[in-house]
């Protein structure tokens, strides 16, 4: 049945309905999250852990904190509803606005999705990531990411020679 | 007074896992994938690991060449060189 949500110091609850059971996850800075167990399950690792036998406790999900673990929550719970439904228009728009973040926030919901195992979501952040550094030059890229250029000039040049078709 | 020390800004992508940039760069073009080889240290190998290659016949040919005729070699031999650096 449901965890008891009645002590916890919940700040996101999300009961869209009472009837079905609940899972109570928790964050890296030890806030409290109780979700309906099919949200949950949409993370390959929480369903595990709930076939293991551990869904009537607590989950810590300690390298997650509360505001990147609220947003993942939100990508879960829209998903589940767009599994049944199955309207792709809707999922990609909705997607498209979700996804709209910052560089660190990004970084911060790949490493979620892969610790979580949550595949939709891990596709939806890497693919940000290429789109992002689709058509732009090193020295845009370099920016967008601050990615620290420890190449050397020569050591450049020695690359793009290698490879000069590329960088035609 | 000290002099500050430049505070350096997070570069997300330097502490992403291999295998998330491997994922990353197999979503881009194959020619966009060979790019990212200059962008850091960190970076130069990854491209190697795409498991998106693309074999589009323009990549390797000059646009010259199709004026030109097909008596040059280097074409065929560009093409080569991209299948073994792959390989």
């Amino acid at each position: 049945m449901a965890s008891s949500s009645s002590s916890l110091p919940s700040p996101s609850s999300s009961s869209s309905s009472s009837s079905s059971k609940k899972l109570v996850l928790r964050s890296s800075d030890e806030k409290h999250f109780e979700v309906d167990e099919a949200v949950a399950l949409q993370s390959e690792m929480i369903k595990q852990m709930v076939e293991d036998g551990f869904g009537g406790d607590v989950i810590p999900l300690l390298n997650v904190s509360s505001n990147i673990l609220s947003k993942v929550i939100d990508y879960c719970k829209k998903h589940v509803d767009f599994d049944s439904k199955k309207k792709m228009d809707d999922r990609r728009r909705w997607d498209a606005e979700y996804i709209d973040v910052g560089v660190d926030e990004l970084y911060h919901l790949i490493m979620a999705a892969n610790y979580r195992n949550i595949k939709g979501l891990l596709d939806l952040t890497c693919q940000k990531v290429a789109d992002t550094i689709k058509g732009k030059k090193p020295k845009q890229i370099r920016i967008i990411f601050n990615i620290k250029n420890d190449v050397t000039p020569e050591g450049e040049q020695k690359i793009r020679k290698e490879h000069s078709w590329a960088f035609e | 007074m000290g002099r500050r020390r430049p505070r350096r800004r997070f570069d997300p992508l330097s502490y992403l896992g291999e295998s998330i940039l491997v994922i990353i760069i197999s979503l881009l073009p194959f020619k966009e994938a060979v790019r990212t080889s200059v962008l850091s240290k960190r970076w130069n190998q990854v491209w190697r690991h795409t498991r998106s290659i693309e074999f589009d016949e323009s990549f390797f040919i000059a646009s010259d060449v199709q004026t030109q005729g097909r008596k040059s070699s280097s074409p065929s031999t560009r093409k080569l060189t991209a299948r073994r650096e792959v390989l």
